[in-house]
């Protein structure tokens, strides 16, 4: 049995003269939570939908649970659920007759599923109502309720919260965490609201114009966005150099304000301090921090990743 | 397949439209019968509150099949791209071509129900209503859908592959029409001057159900009762049946949901 659920080779999408995807390359292993990030436009929703089958690849190559052929990809997504962009659903049927239409389209067995999906995601007193006087957070349940027919062992979810409010917001967040952790069921998840994607996921991958600009897993990304300092001194260019020869760091930057930011500090941030006093420089500033995955993605998108 | 055709036998019977239709056909039809009988109470000379007068209304215009078989396949998956619910049925691994044929079947098996009741309705009310034997025309009028039968399959195919092709229902009405009635039409005014296109224009249903049907009160001059004209209508419907199918699924391969 392959490892990786989902394998994008070299994808390339374009509209027109538009080019929405660029030799996007990513890889999702089994039980994996992957958090893809990106502006409006990078390219998600594109790549969610030649997943699902729902756009076809000028070029390039999608693999499913290990298999590539039209075909054998046709029967792979049959052990996948998908929300993307939004929920697809009659307005017109009830929540109880759109979630048993596509139970029987997807074959599984037992009407008693379609009680027991209404009851996980909060639905079940509303399963009389036509889907069309569905609050947008109720719709995203539901289309969740929809997604999760079948016991897929891939989700495919496009901003799954969106329009949930705080308490919904949660309560997807403990869903999804249950499901992955409960029934090791891989999830591949984007949404614009980045904190709470850094309580989900354990991949990232970051997107930019149609181009995949990094994939690391979320330890890596702790590592790499650990504490670091930033002081502003009144002699930056000594305080450099006797960073590097007094203390022997070398992973720092100057960052435009003249502020020194270093990373990786193995020493405590008062060692630092002593640093420019002992040299007799003012301090004007002094913070340890921690980057953000917000953080984390402006700089790689405005070029800087590495050197954080 | 079969799943898709069973889920889609589910919602189509939960909805409200495909009743609506067939109660408004049944009702119009009804309608035109109770008019007849009215005038004729009126008037006891008035000629066309007949039966044969009333079932010849249909054979003489045979080519209103397709324009219902187009209404059901629009009725029934108009909304499909909109709702968002060919997308969920792609990303859950039903090919393109199983939901495409899975519509021309499920459309064509409603068409025939509804075109059924309809004629229940149709004929029975012009048999209670109207005067006259019904015999021959109501033979007349079922050997004429019968003949019909396969071009009605092919508007429904085309309707479904329109849908399936054009991302606004709109662009798929004006298709639609453009093939079957609108350029039918052209070829035959453009046939007074070249052969070709004459020739070509008898091939196509919609001409030859208007032009070489006959069905008035002195008489019928059907083409499906030579066997010429049998085979012409076998052949150029299932003939266009199979074309826009091939179109529709290869169209649909590449086409983005």
């Amino acid at each position: 049995m392959s490892d990786s659920v989902i394998e994008s080779k070299a994808i390339v999408k374009n509209y027109g003269g538009f080019t929405a995807l660029n030799n996007v390359n990513i890889t999702i292993k089994r039980g994996e939570i992957y958090g893809l990030v990106g502006d409006n436009g990078a390219g998600k929703s594109t790549l969610f939908k030649i997943i699902a089958g729902q756009v076809i690849p000028n070029g390039g190559e999608i693999c499913l649970f290990g298999e590539h052929l039209p075909k054998n990809l046709e029967q792979q997504r049959k052990r996948t659920g998908a929300i993307i962009e939004s929920p697809g659903f009659y307005p017109q049927l009830s929540v109880e007759n759109n979630l048993e239409y596509y139970r029987i389209q997807k074959g599984v067995p037992g009407r008693e599923i379609v009680k027991k999906l209404l009851e996980t995601v909060n639905l079940y007193n509303s399963r009389k109502k036509k889907c069309k006087e569905l609050s947008m957070g109720m719709k995203q349940r539901f289309g969740l309720a929809i997604a999760l027919l079948g016991e897929p062992e891939l989700l495919i979810l496009d901003e799954p919260i969106n329009g949930l409010d705080p308490s919904g917001i949660i309560e997807m967040r403990k869903l999804l965490l249950m499901l992955n952790m409960e029934k090791n069921i891989t999830i591949l998840l984007s949404s614009h609201i980045l904190s709470e994607l850094e309580q989900l996921a354990s991949v990232y991958g970051f997107l930019n114009e149609g181009k995949l600009l990094e994939q690391i897993s979320a330890s890596n990304l702790r590592k790499r966005c650990s504490d670091y300092i930033e002081i502003l001194v009144s002699d930056f260019e000594r305080y450099a150099a006797l960073l590097e020869k007094k203390l022997n760091h070398k992973q720092f930057q100057v960052l435009p304000d003249n502020v020194i930011r270093i990373s990786n500090p193995k020493l405590e941030i008062e060692v630092f301090s002593r640093l420019a006093s002992d040299n007799n420089m003012s301090i004007s500033k002094l913070e340890k921090k921690q980057m953000s995955l917000e953080n984390y993605y402006m700089t790689l998108k405005n070029g800087g990743a590495s050197s954080c | 397949m079969l799943n898709y055709v069973k889920s889609e036998w589910f919602r189509i019977a939960r909805g409200k439209t495909i009743y609506a239709m067939t109660a408004i056909l049944s009702a119009l039809t009804v309608a035109m019968n109770v008019v007849l009988f009215l005038v004729r109470q009126g008037d006891i000379n008035f000629p066309y509150a007949s039966i044969t007068f009333s079932l010849n209304t249909l054979t003489n215009s045979l080519y209103g099949l397709f324009v219902m078989g187009a209404i059901v396949v629009a009725l029934l998956f108009a909304e499909d791209r909109k709702n968002g619910t060919l997308k969920n049925s792609i990303a859950y691994g039903i090919s393109r071509e199983s939901i495409f044929l899975g519509k021309c079947g499920i459309s064509l098996a409603w068409a025939v129900i509804i075109m059924i009741i309809v004629l229940v309705f149709y004929v029975g009310s012009a048999f209670l209503l109207l005067e006259g034997s019904g015999a021959e025309p109501l033979q007349k009028m079922l050997e004429g859908i019968g003949a019909a039968m396969p071009s009605a399959l092919a508007s429904v195919i085309l309707a479904v592959a329109l849908l399936s092709l054009c991302n606004n229902i709109i662009v798929s009405v004006v298709w639609w029409a453009a093939i079957t009635f609108i350029i039918p039409k052209i070829f035959y005014q453009i046939g007074f001057a070249v052969k070709l296109f004459s020739l070509i224009a008898k091939w196509m249903p919609v001409n030859f159900f208007n032009d070489e049907v006959i069905a008035n009160m002195d008489g019928y001059d059907c083409l499906w009762n030579t066997s010429f004209g049998l085979m012409k209508c076998l052949v150029a419907g299932f003939g266009f049946a199979f074309t826009y199918m091939v179109i529709g699924l290869l169209g649909i391969r590449k086409k983005d949901v």
